[in-house]
């Protein structure tokens, strides 16, 4: 056996995941001045331009962006499989795609197309980077983890996302190109359950009994949850796609493939839910209530969805609140939390630990980030996603503080990131 | 029975010590914390001795790598050890704030090591020197049941 390409070693530079989590931070307080400039109106339909480009700040911005870094960290110890030249390539696809996100949702948000056109030409090639990057990576991965197959498979999901994106995207930008409205719903399914919610379940089967000390994940769901839930996006795709051809005759299979898809969710919060109750690790933190206020939400717009779609009544916005801000940033956050101290002390110790100092110098993962710090922003974030959901029925209300809160909330985010890397570069320049 | 599963079955018994001497900590049980990350030291350190006087090394002769994964792990190794004789200190100084602090690094560094160690390299000794897998784990097997007992 060829072992010359195993990469055992603890992380890339630590600039390589630092940048995407520092940068996305700062489109989340995009995303919050553009709900306070929009005003309430913003939660009228999902097809307003300044709806469209919020949306697109949240995922593309903050959502994908710690994805993106966090891959490049975890990739080596998960999968066995670092991404060949990782600090440069990280490098370039952070920079295309930061501005091509801020270009994209820009031109969304102004209906200016030269601006969309403008971003096309850099977001594409930037994920498209990325994608051939941990597609290659994965493929070679020596890990046989149900978490690598999970990775394939949002892998996967991410490049129909960006196909349907990049389609949709283009008939915006240009006349000539026709607008193919009614694959939206498509794009945003590969988007939310394909890329987000798969890569999110994929890592939580190592992250959970890593961070929180609790037992494995039954087999049968490692084994077979991923494929089944990408199947259910392959049916519910295809009869949206159809959907005028299959008329209501086929509404039943439809309903069937929604029904399965948000079962198979629900018991992956069920059985998540039961192993973080009986986990060893009984001191909780901040990183465990965002997981569990995360999983809570999941559920909860996995079951306003099938509502939704069985009274034909359009929850769409309601169900995004939930899903995006309730479960993907409630995830995201909490798992910042434990990556980003671990990786100052990590690399703090590469570079002190063989000095007069020794590791009694470094500082520990609650001294670079405290626990009352993460508590504190913990409870904000709850907060904002309350009158945000509370918003959405008494816009006159609650609107405004909602967006405040949220605009309070990321940048408290971004100042304790911040000064965690402050206490690194300190560190470092004390020696 | 495979290295993997003897081994992996250890990781998970020095979790559960971990997170008993933490749990200790945390309600400042200073005498019974003490002697729970005693515990804890003693298991996670032979867990390494086994590794590094046993295991390791059959690895390198059969494949002929020194300075590949087994190289990493050792270093790893050297981390922990670090954090274990921190923790030490801070129980002794019965100074909570910081045996949380180093708890919690340890348990990162310590779960990302195990979790590269199960998925990858114990498979990868098991397919080298699965022949050798019950004279491999003996002694191991033998101290899992003696600090069981």
């Amino acid at each position: 056996m060829n072992y010359n390409q195993l990469s055992l070693e603890q992380a890339p530079t630590i600039g390589t995941p630092l940048r995407f989590f520092l940068t996305a931070p700062v489109f989340a307080i995009a995303a919050a001045l553009l709900l306070l400039f929009a005003g309430p109106d913003i939660f009228q339909s999902r097809w307003q331009p300044e709806t469209l480009a919020l949306t697109h700040l949240l995922t593309l911005g903050f959502i994908t962006m710690v994805m993106m870094g966090a891959l490049f960290q975890l990739l080596p110890v998960l999968a066995g499989a670092s991404i060949p030249k990782a600090a440069t390539i990280s490098t370039i696809i952070h920079a295309l795609y930061s501005l091509g996100v801020a270009l994209f949702t820009f031109g969304l948000a102004t209906t200016k197309t030269s601006f969309i056109k403008l971003a096309l030409v850099v977001l594409i090639p930037a994920l498209l980077i990325f994608l051939i990057a941990v597609s290659m990576s994965l493929f070679r991965a020596q890990s046989s983890h149900a978490s690598v197959t999970g990775m394939r498979i949002a892998i996967a999901s991410l490049w129909i996302t960006l196909a349907l994106g990049g389609i949709l995207a283009t008939g915006q930008a240009w006349d000539s190109v026709p607008l193919l409205r009614h694959i939206t719903s498509i794009h945003i399914a590969w988007a939310s359950i394909g890329w987000v919610t798969i890569m999110i379940t994929a890592i939580a089967y190592q992250v959970v009994p890593m961070f929180q000390v609790t037992n494995d994940y039954p087999d049968i769901s490692k084994r077979y949850f991923s494929r089944l839930i990408f199947i259910c996006l392959l049916g519910w795709s295809a009869t949206h796609f159809f959907e005028s051809e299959l008329a209501n005759n086929y509404d039943w299979l439809n309903q069937l493939v929604i029904f399965t898809l948000c079962c198979l969710l629900i018991a992956f919060v069920s059985i998540t839910f039961h192993l973080q109750i009986q986990r060893k690790k009984r001191l909780a933190d901040a990183s465990m209530y965002f997981w569990m206020t995360g999983l809570g939400c999941l559920s909860l717009s996995m079951l306003l969805y099938f509502y939704s779609e069985i009274t034909r009544h359009d929850l769409s916005i309601l169900i995004a609140i939930v899903f995006l801000t309730g479960f993907a940033f409630s995830v995201i956050n909490g798992m910042l939390y434990k990556i980003v101290p671990f990786l100052v002390w990590l690399h703090l110790h590469r570079k002190l630990a063989f000095t007069n100092k020794g590791i009694s110098g470094i500082p520990t993962m609650n001294e670079v980030i405290s626990r009352e710090k993460m508590l504190h922003q913990y409870y904000l974030h709850v907060v904002a996603l309350i009158l945000t959901v509370l918003a959405y029925f008494m816009p006159a209300v609650f609107f405004y503080p909602a967006a405040l809160a949220w605009l309070t909330n990321w940048s408290l985010l971004f100042v304790h990131l911040v000064q965690a890397i402050q206490l690194y570069k300190t560190c470092l320049a004390s020696t | 029975m495979s290295i993997q599963s003897v081994m992996s079955h250890d990781h998970k018994r020095c979790d559960d010590l971990f997170s008993n001497a933490e749990q200790l900590v945390s309600k400042k049980l200073w005498d019974e914390a003490q002697l729970s990350l005693k515990d804890f030291c003693h298991s996670l350190l032979s867990h390494f001795e086994h590794e590094e006087n046993t295991l390791f090394p059959a690895f390198e002769n059969a494949t002929g790598m020194q300075g590949g994964p087994t190289m990493m792990m050792r270093h790893e190794h050297g981390q922990m050890r670090e954090l274990l004789n921190e923790m030490e200190i801070a129980a002794e100084q019965h100074n909570q704030a910081r045996y949380l602090g180093l708890s919690e690094t340890l348990l990162i560094l310590m779960q990302q090591h195990n979790m590269k160690e199960e998925q990858i390299l114990y498979p990868m000794i098991d397919k080298e020197c699965g022949e050798q897998a019950d004279e491999l784990t003996a002694s191991i097997r033998n101290t899992i049941n003696s600090d069981v007992a």
